[in-house]
C-alpha cells in the first residue's frame, strides 16, 4: 500500500495533537520521515483575560478503559491545576489492554481540576479534567 | 470457565440476561450508550461501561468498542441477546478470536442459516418440511421455469435471492403472465440487489406462523422444547405469541420437532435456536432459523419450566443439558403481549419519561421489563418496553389472567399499546385461536372501516 498525501496529512495532525515531533516509517522501497514543529503548541503567555463567569469546559473520555493521569513511563501527570493548556492538549490517557487512548482538551484554558482518578474505570463521556477557558 | 459475562444488548433482554447470570452466581458487565445511562439494569450490573453516544452504530452495533469493553472489564464471555449483533457471524468469530466465549452457536451455523438458499438446502437434507420449490436459482429458459411452476402448483411466488423484507417478490396465480413476471423480477433484482438470481416457491395464502424452540449442548444432546404460535403480526412484527399452538395435531408437531432436532445434529448446532415455519392446511413449511434467543422465549419457559437463557449460558460453559427429550413437560398455556411505547392507534413511537409504572402481578403473571417510574424510553431504539406473559392451566385461563393484568398495568408519561392488547383480547377470532398471519391487519382495517 503506497502512502497517500492524505495519510501524511492525517499523520501530521496526529503528531501535532500528540506533541510528538518526529516519526519515521520504513517500508520496502519507501521511507517517510515527518518532522512537526510542536513548539508552537506551547501556549504563549497571552494576556490573562480574567474569567467573568464560572464557565467550565470538561475534557471527557471518549472510550471505556482505565484512566491514567500520567504516561506510564513518567511520574509527572500530563496536567496539573493552574496549568495553561491549548485546545487539543493531552490531559490524560485511557488504558484499554495494551492500547492507550489520549483524552484531549476540547478548548484552550486553565486547568481547574483533574477529576479523573488514576486507575479508575472510565467510560465514554466520563469527565476527566475541568478547564476554565480563556476569555 | 468463564465467570464474568458481558451483556452486549439493552432494554428488557439486557435485564433478562443479567437476572440469569446473577442467579447462576456469575458477574455481569453491562455496556451501554449515553441514552441508556440511567437504566435500571445498568445500576444493577457489577460493572457498567458507557461505550458511546446514543446511536446504535456507535454502541450496540460497534464490535470494536464492545470487544475493548470486554478487555477492560475482564469479561470472558459475551451474550449478544437478540437483534443488534446476535446474528452476525463475523461478530461471533471476532469474539472467539479475541479468546472470549460467544454465548450462541458457532459462526458457521449463523452463516449457513443467514443464507436463505443454503438454509433451505440444509433443512431439506435433514428432512425438515420446506416450502415446495427448488432450493436453487431458476434456470434462464422460460419453458423450464413454466414446468417447475406447474410442478409446484399455483399460486407461486417469485423471489429475488438477494432480496428480503417483502422486497423483490411477485405472486403469480396462473401461467399466463409468468414469463413477463419472471423477466421483470429478474430485472428488478439485478437493479436493486445487484443479483439477478431469482427462485420460486409455493405461495401460501393464509398461513399461520408456528415455530419450534431448540436447545443443543456441546455433548451431542439436542432437544426441542415445544412450539409457539406467533401469527398475530403487524407488518411482519409479532404482537402476541403463545405456547402451545392451538388446534394443531400434537403428533404432527412432534414429528416436525424431531426433524428440527435432526437438522441441529447435522449442522452441529449449539445453544438456543428457533425454527420458523408457515403452517397451512395441516402442513408445515420451513421458512428460516433464528440462531439466537427470541423475544417470545418466555412462553416456552412458562409451559416447560426450563430457563432458556440460563441453559444458553450453561451450554456455552460446556455443561451438559440435564434433561432428556422425554422429560420435557408441557404444562398449561402461556401467552405473551409485547408492550411497546407507541400510539395504540397509529403506532407512532412514543419515547419520553415514564412518570408512572404500575406492574401487574398475581398467579400466572410474569412481567419482563426494564422500566421503572422515572425511566426514559430513548427515541433511538425500538419501542419494546416490556412483555406481559400470562400462564394458565388452559388457554382461556391464561387469557382471563391477561385481561386482569392488562387492566392493572399503568404507564404514564408515554403512550403504550396496552389498549390495542385489550381490544385484541375482546376479539372473538383471537379468543378462539388458530387465526392466520393476516388476521390482525384485516381486523384493524375492519375496525377503521366500521368507524
Amino acid at each position: 500500500m503506497p502512502i497517500e498525501i492524505t495519510d501524511i496529512e492525517r499523520l501530521a495532525q496526529i503528531l501535532a495533537r500528540s506533541g510528538v515531533d518526529t516519526i519515521e516509517i520504513e517500508e520496502p522501497g519507501l521511507t517517510l520521515k515527518l518532522v512537526v514543529d510542536t513548539a508552537a503548541r506551547i501556549a504563549a503567555p497571552a494576556t490573562p483575560a480574567a474569567p467573568t463567569t464560572d464557565h467550565f469546559v470538561t475534557a471527557k473520555a471518549d472510550v471505556a478503559g482505565h484512566f491514567l493521569a500520567a504516561h506510564p513511563w513518567q511520574d509527572k501527570p500530563f496536567v496539573a491545576p493552574g496549568e495553561r493548556i491549548e485546545a487539543g492538549a493531552i490531559v490524560g490517557l485511557v488504558k484499554i489492554g495494551l492500547l492507550y487512548a489520549p483524552v484531549v482538551a476540547p478548548t484552550a484554558g486553565t486547568v481547574d481540576a483533574v477529576i479523573g482518578e488514576t486507575g479508575a474505570m472510565v467510560g465514554y463521556g466520563t469527565p476527566i479534567v475541568r478547564i476554565r477557558p480563556f476569555n | 470457565m468463564f465467570d464474568k459475562v458481558l451483556i452486549a444488548n439493552r432494554g428488557e433482554i439486557a435485564l433478562r440476561i443479567q437476572r440469569a447470570c446473577r442467579a447462576m452466581g456469575l458477574k455481569t458487565v453491562v455496556i451501554h450508550s449515553v441514552a441508556d445511562s440511567d437504566a435500571r439494569y445498568v445500576a444493577l450490573a457489577d460493572q457498567a461501561l458507557c461505550i458511546g453516544p446514543a446511536p446504535a452504530s456507535s454502541t450496540y452495533l460497534n464490535v470494536a468498542a464492545i470487544l475493548l469493553a470486554a478487555e477492560v472489564s475482564g469479561a470472558q464471555a459475551i451474550h449478544p441477546g437478540y437483534g443488534f449483533l446476535s446474528e452476525r457471524a463475523e461478530f461471533a468469530e471476532r469474539v472467539a478470536n479475541a479468546g472470549l466465549t460467544f454465548i450462541g452457536p458457532p459462526a458457521d451455523c449463523i452463516r449457513t442459516m443467514g443464507d436463505k438458499v443454503a438454509a433451505k438446502r440444509a433443512m431439506r437434507l435433514a428432512g425438515v418440511p420446506c416450502v415446495p420449490g427448488p432450493d436453487g436459482a431458476l434456470p434462464d429458459d422460460p419453458a423450464e421455469v413454466r414446468a417447475i411452476a406447474r410442478d409446484i402448483g399455483y399460486p407461486v411466488i417469485i423471489k429475488a435471492a438477494g432480496g428480503g423484507g417483502g422486497r423483490g417478490m411477485r405472486i403469480m396465480r396462473s401461467e399466463s403472465a409468468l414469463d413477463e413476471a419472471l423477466a421483470l423480477t429478474r430485472a428488478e433484482a439485478s437493479k436493486a440487489f445487484g443479483n439477478a438470481a431469482v427462485y420460486i416457491e409455493k405461495f401460501l395464502e393464509r398461513p399461520r406462523h408456528i415455530e419450534i424452540q431448540v436447545l443443543c449442548d456441546q455433548h451431542d444432546n439436542h432437544l426441542w422444547l415445544g412450539d409457539r404460535d406467533c401469527s398475530l403480526q403487524r407488518r411482519n412484527q409479532k404482537v402476541v405469541e403463545e405456547a402451545p399452538a392451538p388446534g394443531i395435531d400434537r403428533a404432527l408437531i412432534g414429528r416436525v420437532g424431531a426433524s428440527c432436532v435432526e437438522a441441529c445434529r447435522r449442522i452441529g448446532y449449539r445453544g438456543a435456536g428457533t425454527f420458523e415455519f408457515l403452517y397451512e392446511d395441516g402442513q408445515f413449511f420451513f421458512i428460516e432459523m433464528n440462531t439466537r434467543v427470541q423475544v417470545e422465549h418466555p412462553v416456552t419457559e412458562m409451559t416447560t419450566g426450563i430457563d432458556i437463557v440460563k441453559e444458553q449460558i450453561r451450554i456455552a460453559r460446556g455443561e451438559q443439558l440435564g434433561i432428556a427429550q422425554g422429560d420435557i413437560a408441557r404444562v398449561g398455556h402461556a401467552v405473551e403481549f409485547r408492550i411497546n411505547a407507541e400510539d395504540p392507534v397509529n403506532f407512532a413511537p412514543s419515547p419520553g419519561t415514564v412518570t408512572r409504572w404500575d406492574v401487574p402481578g398475581g398467579m400466572g403473571i410474569r412481567v419482563d421489563s426494564h422500566i421503572v417510574a422515572g425511566a426514559t424510553v430513548p427515541r433511538h431504539y425500538d419501542s419494546l418496553i416490556g412483555k406481559l406473559i400470562a400462564h394458565g392451566s388452559t388457554r382461556d385461563e391464561a387469557l382471563a389472567r391477561a385481561r386482569v393484568a392488562l387492566s392493572e398495568l399503568r404507564a404514564e408519561g408515554i403512550r403504550t399499546n396496552v389498549p390495542l392488547h385489550q381490544a385484541i383480547l375482546a376479539d372473538p377470532t383471537f379468543c378462539r385461536g388458530g387465526y392466520d398471519i393476516h388476521h390482525l391487519e384485516h381486523w384493524m382495517n375492519a375496525k377503521v372501516a366500521a368507524q
